[in-house]
């Protein structure tokens, strides 16, 4: 890092921090604390339900999700823009009928307190949880890198999500979330520009691709379908579309997003400018994965890109033997070159028979270095007990610290930057509306003036920034930061469908079954969580919670009627 | 409710339409990407 990587990230950093608090200053009322002046054109919208989404976790470890696992990830997104359609006929006209702050309230319309509250309570347990992760995955990875202690790293996000987001509510993240959102989409632009310009000389585009494809990453749609693999084309089009109801449709993050908008047919625009933007830009981040990992079959790719905690372990006691599997490592990769050059030289004279025999000898190079890898981590954790030796979420980082030039380096970790801050500020906002809209002033504290409320809205935007931090501060994650938002998610999101769907389409269900139901269903979902983990992958919790939801209240509510007929 | 019509296609399933199409033929070149270069 240089003094022009510095400025280049603390200048943009608090430039849009006090872009963002002057621009949304004068907050006077609840209403447009909460929900901002409602004046947002569409693509304010699009780029703000993008911000939210897109968190920091996004950028760090998608394109290492790439380099290990291929291009497969993105059949998650599949799901997404049939989402967005649905969303827009249905549950969007509502919610601007009913003239609603949160998406609760309507379940109190439609049913009673207990279930708006039930469905409150889901949603500020699931996205406490998430604001968690969404500062601990940037600050972790970012203090390791970075040498920061991550209580500083933690705090200095923290802190500067607090100033805009308490001082200008709903409007300041959402204009923020605008800047942010260019700098990642720059950031990440340039990144892939540099990765495909770094390749050597003899390497075309097209070449690069078609290596990566005989390699295997370019397994973006797989069509075998079992219930423990987490991402196919079944699994993106059917569980990732509950999912995504679910988020999209009631996780007040997103639902404060476009109840921002002028107008319904702002909101609705912005629903399908996320549509049919999402999946490409997910494709693309995925792509400078691909990219990084061709990178790294013509360069010599650390042992565990990890680097700082392979030098603490090197250090402690395991040096002479990290050393050693170094050296290794290094020599199969002279071995792993003859390979690569074989298969581009296939490729070139389209020689099937070549591509087969080097395929056949960079599978056993890689092998060997699979189990080199191993070995290390192994070492790791022998050296340094309870390290975290999982090191996917370093690669792209480590690419962009060794090998992008100064200036680009300090607006990619900007880039990091943003995308937490944009994530965490919607979180707290919204944290902090469900919990005085649909908590304080609807059971605590009924007849204040709205000043009060505004002034509490604050209070609670503050105390779930301090819980967040918190949880940042003490959490330690085994899984793939990606995966573990999505899985915390799908733990949740089943069941507030499942509740929403009812109240939407179900009208003969009352009350007392859908909550019931709900409970039940809940229930389930974690069991299959805590007892069926590796026999059921996460996103299908998504249509086990909600379809219980569906079929249990519909019992339950014949039950009651039949009960009431005797 | 201010509900106007929407730009350019001026209907609501034109575009519902647009989103899934552009959905399905990304599905489909993915697809095809997945079975050209593997």
């Amino acid at each position: 890092m240089s003094t022009v990587d510095w400025l280049v990230l603390f200048g943009t950093l608090l430039g849009i921090v006090l872009y963002g608090t002057w621009k949304s200053r004068g907050s006077k009322s609840m209403e447009s604390f909460l929900k901002g002046d409602q004046q947002l054109k569409w693509w304010m919208i699009g780029v703000s339900i993008m911000a939210t989404q897109a968190s920091a976790v996004t950028f760090l470890s998608t394109p290492g999700q790439a380099i290990e696992d291929g291009m497969r990830f993105i059949q998650f997104y599949f799901g997404l823009p049939l989402a967005m359609v649905i969303i827009s006929v249905t549950m969007l006209p509502i919610y601007y009928k009913l003239k609603v702050y949160t998406a609760y309230e309507y379940l109190e319309t439609r049913f009673d307190l207990k279930t708006r509250t039930l469905a409150a309570m889901l949603f500020l347990i699931l996205r406490g949880l998430s604001a968690g992760i969404t500062l601990f995955a940037p600050a972790l990875v970012l203090s390791t890198i970075l040498g920061w202690n991550i209580f500083f790293t933690t705090l200095l996000i923290g802190v500067l999500v607090i100033i805009y987001t308490v001082s200008g509510g709903s409007k300041a993240v959402s204009i923020t979330q605008r800047y942010q959102m260019t700098v990642i989409l720059a950031g990440m632009g340039l990144a892939g520009l540099m990765a495909f310009t770094l390749l050597p000389t003899n390497i075309s585009f097209l070449d690069s691709v078609r290596v990566a494809g005989e390699l295997g990453k370019l397994n973006i749609v797989t069509t075998d379908f079992k219930w423990s693999d987490r991402y196919n084309i079944w699994s993106g089009l059917l569980a990732s579309t509950f999912l995504f109801l679910s988020y999209f449709g009631t996780d007040q993050s997103q639902v404060a997003r476009y109840l921002g908008g002028k107008s319904l047919t702002e909101s609705r625009m912005g629903l399908i400018f996320n549509g049919l933007l999402k999946i490409p830009m997910q494709f693309l981040i995925l792509f400078i994965g691909v990219l990084v990992f061709v990178f790294y079959l013509f360069n010599q790719p650390p042992v565990f890109h990890n680097q700082v905690l392979l030098a603490q372990a090197k250090q402690a006691q395991a040096g002479t033997e990290i050393n050693l599997l170094e050296n290794q490592f290094i020599k199969t990769f002279t071995k792993k070159q003859t390979a690569i050059q074989q298969l581009v030289k296939g490729i070139h004279e389209q020689d099937k028979e070549e591509i087969k025999k080097a395929k056949k000898l960079y599978f056993a190079s890689k092998r060997i270095e699979d189990s080199i890898k191993n070995k290390t981590k192994d070492a790791i954790a022998t050296a340094i007990p309870g390290a975290k030796t999982q090191d996917r979420d370093y690669i792209f980082l480590n690419f962009v610290l060794h090998y992008l030039p100064h200036g680009v380096i300090g607006l990619l970790l900007a880039v990091m930057f943003s995308a937490a801050m944009s994530s965490m500020s919607s979180e707290l906002s919204a944290l902090a509306s469900t919990t005085t809209i649909d908590v304080y002033k609807r059971i605590i504290r009924a007849d204040a003036v709205s000043s009060h409320y505004l002034v509490s809205s604050k209070w609670f935007t503050i105390l779930w920034a301090v819980l967040a931090m918190g949880f940042a501060m003490l959490a330690n994650f085994a899984e793939n930061l990606i995966q573990f938002v999505n899985i915390v998610g799908s733990l949740f999101y089943g069941t507030i469908l499942g509740i929403f769907l009812v109240a939407f389409y179900v009208r003969y269900v009352k009350s007392n079954a859908v909550f019931w139901a709900a409970l039940l269903a809940e229930s389930v979902v974690l069991a299959c969580y805590f007892y069926f983990y590796q026999e059921i992958a996460f996103l299908y919790y998504n249509i086990i919670g909600c379809g219980m939801v569906v079929l249990v209240s519909i019992i339950l509510q014949a039950l009651e009627r039949k009960a009431e007929r005797i | 409710m201010n509900e106007e019509r929407p730009p350019l296609f001026h209907s609501w399933k034109a575009w519902y339409k647009l989103v899934l199409a552009a959905m399905l033929i990304q599905v489909v070149v993915y697809f095809l990407i997945t079975t050209l270069f593997s």
